[in-house]
């Protein structure tokens, strides 16, 4: 009898362990789910700032429960704390804590398990939980060792020239580890630049460059507050392969909101400048210069974009042959600058209408 | 007070044991041959030195914690000096729990000396590699320090869980092998929750998530890996980590006390 109520008693203190260890359980699991919801957050506010300049294509791929869903959260973040979007993570998530976001939390979550939401990779046991989550437990807890030493797996395979098998390596590499952050980089670089020389047909080298770009999305998607990622995907591929500054400067733009290397505002004003937007591109400089006194590269670039406006005002003024000079001028003084010589061949247009309008009255 | 005497008395036989010593060496070479591996990975030479030290104390830890912890009591039952000891005026429980805290000095002490060579590493490298975008070494030694006691809260679970085992055998084998395989069971019991949520009915549904809730999850402490690597979205921080580990912890201590409280020594 007494071993019976001995056991009985031991059952309960067993009980008493066993429910707050499943209920803290649920609490943590409750807050990885929800570092994955302000990840999605973030994800949205980006992606829609792509889709108000453009960016996508205007294309909006999203279902119209998540479109929903993001209004609703936005709304609702916006009226319990202004400045919502510009919140830091420790700021947003002590927001997302309020009551008035349950609701649209277990909204998520539900959109979540109906594949409705697209716009998030984060944890990889969430993202694709039919592949990923597998393959994360196989490895035990060595996850990012497993992703690190086949990193050198594809480094091997691109000196032995396999890039086919580069691919899908790549691909497992990053959905082991979504937050390796070199492995999207050097990987959609190999992709544009290494890959792309092996061929001569442009649609093959168009595939290859596209592929690299989709890996550097899936990047900034695990990784919305990473500045290297929108830095390599705006210079390294739009600015200096693609040359699509409009792309280059939303991308080094948005680098710039996070913590950053100095090249990035200088790439930044550089895409600006080629934008003909030289104000901008100049007050992005300056304010560079005041925050970096130490270097001297922007100062070169400053003066450049002032010769550019003084010759802007000329132009205005009417005095196109001091406007050609100074055009011809940042012409032959850069070899490396696209806008000057185009400006230049614009005046001298201008100026050779003029002379044959003049030479007709 | 008792349990204080033992556990330095377990701590001091421990630390001579030579398998926990052969563990400390190859964990010691293998952190130590990290800096090897950079050479093959431009760019990323600090996230690869980081990676491989973090998991080898990881797995060396984990070796050192079933060793150490599984291996306490079937030691003494087999040199026949838990006779004497039980024989005095002690309660069970003072024993486990001070056999616990020697096997925890001495994890302790392994993390502590990886921990200071994995320091001394990353000192170097990141004098190496110098980035701008970088963190300042104080800043990364903090998030290691912080990386650190979640590889310690994994393994003063899985130390309790292998002591709970180690009072039911006479020798080190069986909690050696089964602490192994609650470490491959609580870095794989994602599993659980991913098939919960595919289950075929609602109640097989409930079930499952049951077990996944009170199993040992040891992929909770996988913070460890975002917070050595500055990843920002780690707002949640660790206060609850540490009190699933402490509750796991005294859960196993329970198993073990009552499996062991009437043993027939």
């Amino acid at each position: 009898m007494k071993s019976w109520k001995e056991w009985l008693a031991f059952g309960a203190l067993a009980l008493a362990f066993l429910i707050p260890i499943s209920l803290l359980q649920s609490g943590i699991d409750g807050d990885e789910a929800r570092v994955l919801f302000l990840r999605w957050i973030d994800n949205q506010e980006a992606y829609e700032g792509q889709l108000l300049q453009k960016i996508t294509g205007g294309t909006d791929d999203r279902t119209v429960e998540e479109k929903d869903l993001f209004k609703n959260v936005e709304d609702v973040g916006e009226s319990l704390n202004s400045g919502f979007r510009r919140l830091s993570v420790r700021e947003k998530w002590n927001t997302l804590h309020n009551r008035q976001f349950e609701p649209f939390y277990e909204q998520f979550q539900r959109l979540a398990g109906q594949a409705k939401i697209k716009a998030v990779e984060g944890q990889i046991e969430w993202s694709n939980p039919d592949v990923s989550a597998n393959v994360g437990a196989l490895v035990l807890g060595f996850r990012k060792l497993v992703a690190d030493l086949l990193w050198l797996k594809v480094d091997q395979y691109w000196h032995l020239g396999m890039v086919q098998r580069m691919l899908p390596a790549m691909e497992t590499v990053v959905t082991l580890d979504p937050h390796f952050i070199e492995a999207y980089a050097l990987g959609a670089w190999h992709l544009a630049y290494n890959v792309t020389v092996m061929f001569h047909s442009l649609d093959e080298k168009m595939k290859y460059i596209d592929q690299g770009i989709h890996l550097l999305e899936k990047g900034i998607k695990s990784n919305p507050r990473n500045s290297k990622l929108y830095a390599e995907l705006g210079f390294t591929i739009y600015f200096r392969k693609m040359g699509d500054w409009e792309k280059a400067a939303y991308y080094l733009g948005e680098a710039t909101k996070y913590e950053h290397e100095p090249w990035v505002e200088r790439a930044y004003a550089l895409s600006l400048e080629r934008l003909l937007q030289e104000e901008k591109a100049l007050a992005v400089l300056e304010d560079y210069d005041r925050r970096h006194p130490e270097l001297v590269m922007q100062q070169l670039s400053m003066a450049r974009l002032r010769k550019k406006l003084e010759a802007r005002q000329v132009e205005k003024d009417g005095d196109l042959e001091h406007a050609l000079r100074i055009w011809d001028f940042l012409r032959t003084d850069d070899p490396g600058d696209v806008v000057a010589p185009k400006e230049f061949l614009r005046i001298k247009h201008l100026l050779s209408e003029q002379h044959r309008g003049a030479s007709r009255d | 007070m008792n349990s204080i005497v033992i556990g330095l008395n377990a701590y001091r036989e421990s630390i001579r044991k030579k398998t926990l010593i052969a563990f400390l060496l190859f964990a010691m070479l293998v952190i130590g041959t990290s800096t090897f591996l950079t050479v093959l990975s431009p760019g990323e030479e600090i996230k690869m030195v980081k990676d491989v030290c973090l998991s080898s104390i990881s797995f060396f830890g984990m070796l050192i914690a079933v060793f150490g912890a599984g291996a306490l009591i079937p030691q003494e039952t087999d040199n026949r000096t838990i006779h004497t000891i039980l024989s005095k005026p002690m309660r069970r429980i003072t024993y486990l729990l001070g056999k616990y805290l020697g096997a925890q000095l001495t994890i302790l002490l392994n993390l502590g000396l990886m921990a200071v060579l994995f320091l001394v590493i990353l000192y170097l490298q990141s004098r190496r590699y110098v980035d701008e975008s970088q963190a300042p070494f104080s800043a990364t030694a903090l998030v290691t320090m912080k990386a650190m006691v979640l590889v310690f809260f994994e393994m003063l679970v899985l130390s309790a869980l292998a002591l709970a085992v180690s009072t039911l055998s006479t020798s080190a084998t069986l909690p050696v092998i089964v602490g192994i395989f609650i470490y491959i069971v609580g870095h794989s019991v994602n599993y659980l929750k991913n098939l919960s949520e595919h289950a075929p009915s609602e109640f097989m549904s409930i079930i499952i998530r049951q077990f996944y809730l009170i199993l040992p999850n040891f992929s909770n402490f996988y913070l460890r890996n975002q917070l050595i690597h500055n990843d920002p979205y780690v707002p949640q921080g660790i206060l609850k980590l540490f009190a699933y580990a402490f509750l796991y912890a005294a859960f196993g201590l329970l198993i073990a006390y009552l499996l062991f409280r009437k043993k027939d020594m």
